[in-house]
């Protein structure tokens, strides 16, 4: 057998010591429907011997791989089923009861993936871009208190696509939701288990937004890779009067590596599991650890603050040239890739709203270009829960209009004003207050009903 | 009976550390005594670091990857550098086209 070169060696020994690189998530999906029994103490069996079938050896599978290949597997996850087609022949009609039953679906999923160690469960949640079914607005009305009596379940709501438009009578209620949400958990953290989303995809790998979708098989395991370090290191060691499309050209070949990498660690962990293989989520992922910033690798491309002009445009080339160096190292790329700005757990990004150098309104503008959205927001307390649902309904529309998928997670903090900061710990970081706008867009909300999908979506 | 080779029989052993005479000499008595041959020996200073990387065939041996890997950062740590041991196809899959 031939063997590496010294060079090839040392390099990959380097990103993933001293660039930190890591695998940022081994995500295994499994679908409940085969699950559905005649009843919630059944289903929760079901549930229960599927999750513990599949999954117990997910921890220590990964750990393995990374043993053997020396690459950090950070997160191990699970995503399911969404909970409404899970649910909606359990629920009898009668809301209190099943919003009872709903807390118990999800207290099941939080403690099975407590008993195996793993830190999050994603797919407590519903799809109603077309419309809401009895069991999704269940689902919907079950969050605030979901979400405050467990620890690892996250939860999702799809309101808005490209083809179907946007949900305005869910956006409307998701306003109340979200504040009810935040009033619920302590700091309002149970609004970082929540996402909503337009153009919601099947296999995302990261939390909180991820769930197993109908279209994909029995099981299996998706990966996020994440690398802004490895990125990072290789903008700072350039020269700084590198051209940007030189710039980009280096990027794409980090990125290349990254997820070559990132694919290699999760088709073996599936092969170990005995699961398929599935999608490479190429994107950039930020962590509150020093020298895993995004905004970082925007200030690096010769930005002084990030969220200053000229800030949408080094977006635009960042997140191009992931992609196209991830797509070049792999035939499996899906879930969200492109570059994460989740502001409280970005150090930079979270200095610069400090310094009200980053505004909601760039944050909003960097969406159209970038994967996710906004997220990890944090506004004041008192925001009117119809300006929520406008925020909401703006992200949703750049979504539609550009085809892409877009987010929200947005955290209303009781009792804290904009410039405050909040502080959750461990993976979540803390963040600062964003201050919104205080025109209020309340006779918009309470129009309801729905914006239309595109006339380019008209396509047939 | 051989069993099939699969790249999982020729490990990658990694060595950086100091320039430290008798690095070579040992990890090989700690192989042999394994029962695994060394294929190939590649090394350079880099950075300032004596690094070296040994290419081995575990085909014959009754040590586990994890068990060898074990083996390896205890000598490691009686020595002064840092040994790893890596499954190649990490390096193949980041470096090749």
């Amino acid at each position: 057998m031939s063997s590496p070169s010294l060079t090839d060696v040392y390099n990959t020994i380097h990103m993933s010591q001293r660039d930190k690189f890591d695998i940022r998530t081994v995500t295994l999906g499994i679908d409940l429907l085969s699950c559905i029994g005649n009843s919630i103490t059944e289903t929760n069996q079901r549930v229960e011997k599927k999750i513990l079938g599949v999954a117990k050896d997910l921890v220590s599978k990964a750990q393995k791989i990374q043993d053997e290949y020396g690459v950090v597997v950070t997160n191990k996850r699970l995503t399911v089923t969404p909970a409404s087609l899970v649910l909606a022949n359990l629920f009898l009609n009668d809301k209190e009861k099943d919003l009872a039953i709903s807390l118990k679906y999800a207290q099941n999923l939080d403690n099975l993936v407590s008993r195996l160690n793993i830190d999050f469960i994603g797919g407590y949640g519903a799809l109603v871009e077309n419309g809401a079914t009895y069991a999704d607005k269940i689902i919907i009305e079950s969050l605030p208190k979901v979400l405050s009596k467990t620890e690892r379940v996250c939860a999702f709501v799809s309101v808005a696509s490209s083809k179907a438009g946007i949900n305005m009578d869910i956006i409307a209620r998701m306003g109340h939701i979200i504040h009810e949400t935040a009033k619920s958990s302590k700091k309002a953290i149970g609004c970082a288990k929540l996402v909503v989303f337009c153009n919601a995809v099947n296999d995302n790998p990261f939390m909180a937004g991820g769930f197993h979708g109908i279209t994909c098989q029995d099981t299996v395991i998706n990966v996020g890779i994440s690398g802004p370090g490895v990125v990072r290191h290789t903008v700072q060691d350039l020269p700084q009067d590198l051209s940007l499309d030189g710039l980009a050209n280096e990027i794409k070949k980090t990125t290349f590596k990254i997820t070559r990498a990132g694919e290699l660690i999760g088709k073996q962990v599936a092969k170990e599991l005995g699961v398929k293989f599935g999608s490479v989520d190429l994107s950039l992922a930020p962590t509150t650890q020093v020298g895993d910033s995004v905004g970082e690798i925007l200030e690096l491309i010769g930005l002084e603050t990030v969220g200053t002009h000229g800030t949408t445009a080094a977006l635009a080339l960042l997140t191009d040239a992931v992609k196209k160096g991830g797509i070049m190292a792999s035939a499996n790329v899906g879930g969200l890739s492109g570059a994460f700005i989740p502001v409280s757990e970005d150090q930079f990004l979270s200095k610069a709203v400090k310094q009200k150098c980053l505004t909601l309104d760039k944050l909003e503008a960097l969406t159209a270009i970038c994967s996710v959205g906004l997220d990890m927001v944090a506004i004041p307390g008192s925001v009117r829960t119809t300006t929520i649902a406008a925020i909401i309904a703006d992200e949703m529309a750049i979504g539609m209009m550009n085809h892409k998928t877009t987010a929200v997670r947005i955290i209303p903090v009781p009792g804290k004003k904009a410039g405050e900061h909040v502080s959750w710990g461990g993976l979540l970081g803390g963040a600062y207050i964003i201050p919104v706008h205080k025109e209020r867009s309340d006779q918009f909300i309470w129009r309801k009903g729905r914006i239309p999908a595109p006339i380019t979506s008209f396509r047939n | 009976m051989k069993k099939p080779l699969t790249k999982n029989d020729f490990p990658v052993i990694t060595v950086i550390g100091k320039d430290t005479k008798g690095i070579v000499a040992q990890i090989s008595n700690l192989l042999w005594k394994q029962g695994i041959n060394i294929e190939e020996i590649k090394q350079a200073i880099i950075s300032g670091n004596f690094f070296m990387i040994m290419t081995v065939d575990m085909a014959d041996s009754s040590l586990s990857f994890e068990q060898l890997s074990r083996e390896l950062k205890k000598l490691g740590k009686k020595i002064g550098v840092e040994i790893n041991l890596y499954n190649q196809e990490i390096f193949t899959a980041i470096n090749k086209i």
